[in-house]
């Protein structure tokens, strides 16, 4: 078992052990329909995966599987050998759990009337206690707010430190959202749809963010994307995903057109 | 169509109350006195009191305008006193009435919610009169029950009306629930809870005034003197005030307002 180094915050940017995830044999339903079947997939530590196919492929499900926001009906998902399934009913377990899984999530999730540096610091809640919690939110130290401004700095937003969340443009939120997610000092990274809004110019540079601060960290990174060029551009691996399955899990060099034809081609029924 | 008949329902229960109180609104036409008195009382509006319109005032009496302020500054006060109350049981009352707390909690709170609202805060200064006489702990009480219980009420649903991705975002990163309303649930209702209690104070100065009638020292006390003599160009003088007082309120909460939500 891995044991996270005891390096406070600055230090620790660069030095985060990472995690492996095994997601063996997944399936999952949600309100009765199949989401997942039988999907098995390995992601190692400082690898960095695009997950792409069509909407209603399950991407954003396999994603919240593996950061413990859902457990698979059958199958297993484990980080480092845990498994979450089996902590779905043991509150602090779980919480310890989902704590080294960030995940930037599509609409960013942010509290839009809050300054950044709240909505950074929240990230941090699993280290803390409740008073702890509460202090940073309304009296946050100075060693607490030159933490949060650093890694703002690193994403390029360093000066919105103490402005309103809905003042900032898309792109903007997203990298709190991203602050947010590595504040948590997570051991992996997730990323739902990240450019899903954004344009083409401005989703490369946010992909090209995620995979250095991923790769700074040594942090297993995986996203979901819908554009399957850019996926293939700028990732290592390529999983296609379609109606539940894994359709290919290649290195991106070997995806070529019949793949991605396979994937999005519809069949004639519809 | 179905508006169509709640409408028509509406309207034949309007005409069978009106039918069963027998009211005849030559009832609302003044006598030949009361026309007097009407047109008196009319007439003092356009000339408010500066001063005190008896001729000899007891000798214990602050001068008029001390007065007046002093009427206003304890209605302020007494509305004051009871919405931060107001807030301070409502709050945790509107999160145990939330969506955020199991079923058992939840139902009994709202019951108690619902007990307090429905007795009007004149009623229970009515009470709270009789049972610990004109106290101004009983007044700011007697106002604290039912709008503690509308604000939890509101606040509650204020709770379970904002959007939770933030919370959910929280949660998932291992925080614990509380945690995770404190910093992404509150401050996203925050707004339009702090919207709401500053229109619930508006309506407890009001109030607050209403209760001079029972012998408090506010504005109602003073009203009510007034009207007892027949000072009608005084009652003008403390409706002024009163007026004043709320559209002052207004004008600064709705500063506020744009600085919060917008």
């Amino acid at each position: 078992m891995l044991v996270r180094p005891a390096i406070r915050w600055p230090g620790s940017i660069f030095l985060a052990s990472s995690a492996r995830f095994d997601v063996d044999q997944v399936s999952l339903d949600l309100g009765g329909q199949p989401v997942l079947r039988e999907v098995t997939l390995r992601f190692d530590a400082d690898q960095s995966v695009a997950i792409v196919g069509p909407s209603g492929a399950g991407k954003t499900s396999l994603l919240r599987l593996m950061s413990g926001a859902l457990f698979p009906n059958s199958g297993t998902v484990q980080l480092d050998g845990e498994s979450f399934a089996k902590l779905a009913e043991q509150g602090s377990a779980l919480r310890r759990m989902r704590a080294q899984v960030g995940f930037v999530h599509q609409d960013f999730a942010l509290v839009p009337n809050l300054r950044v540096l709240q909505n950074v610091v929240s990230g941090g809640f699993s280290r803390r206690g409740f008073w702890a919690a509460l202090r940073d939110l309304v009296a946050p130290r100075r060693q607490l707010q030159e933490e949060v401004f650093t890694l703002l700095e690193h994403l390029g937003i360093g000066d919105k430190l103490f402005q309103r969340v809905d003042t900032l443009s898309g792109g903007q939120q997203q990298r709190v959202a991203l602050a947010r997610a590595l504040f948590q000092k997570p051991r992996a990274l997730l990323a739902d749809e990240p450019v899903s809004s954004v344009d083409p110019t401005r989703a490369r540079a946010l992909l090209e963010l995620l995979h250095r601060v991923a790769a700074e960290r040594q942090l297993p990174l995986v996203v979901s994307l819908h554009d399957a060029e850019l996926a293939r551009e700028l990732f290592a691996r390529v999983i296609g995903l379609r109606e539940g399955r894994v359709v290919f899990d290649l290195p991106a060099s070997e995806v070529d057109h019949d793949c991605l034809q396979a994937l999005y081609l519809l069949p004639a029924s519809e | 169509m179905r508006q169509g008949f709640v409408l028509i329902g509406i309207l034949v229960v309007g005409l069978a109350a009106y039918l069963a109180l027998g009211l005849e609104l030559g009832g609302l036409i003044p006598n030949r006195g009361g026309f007097g008195l009407l047109g008196e009382f009319l007439g003092a509006a356009l000339r408010p009191a500066f001063q005190y319109e008896a001729a000899e005032v007891p000798r214990d009496w602050l001068p008029f305008y001390q007065q007046l302020f002093q009427g206003l500054w304890r209605t302020v006060v007494f509305a004051a006193a009871a919405i931060g109350l107001s807030i301070v049981v409502g709050l945790p009352l509107a999160i145990l009435a939330s969506s955020l707390v199991p079923l058992w909690v939840r139902i009994p709170c709202r019951t108690l919610i619902a007990g307090m609202r429905s007795v009007h805060e004149l009623l229970w200064a009515v009470v709270l009169l009789a049972a610990v006489g004109l106290n101004s702990a009983g007044a700011v009480l007697a106002l604290t029950i039912p709008y503690a219980g509308t604000l939890a009420k509101i606040f509650s649903e204020m709770l379970d009306e904002a959007p939770r991705e933030a919370f959910r975002a929280v949660r998932l990163s291992g925080s614990t629930r509380l945690q995770a309303f404190m910093g992404a649930l509150l401050p996203r209702a925050a707004p339009d809870m702090a919207a709401y209690a500053f229109y619930r104070f508006e309506c407890a100065l009001r109030s607050a005034a209403v209760l001079g009638f029972f012998g408090y020292p506010t504005i109602g006390y003073y009203l009510k003197l007034a009207f007892e003599s027949l000072h009608f160009r005084e009652v003008w003088t403390w409706l002024y005030l009163m007026i004043a007082m709320v559209l002052v309120l207004e004008a600064w909460s709705s500063a506020l307002r744009k600085r919060f939500v917008a």
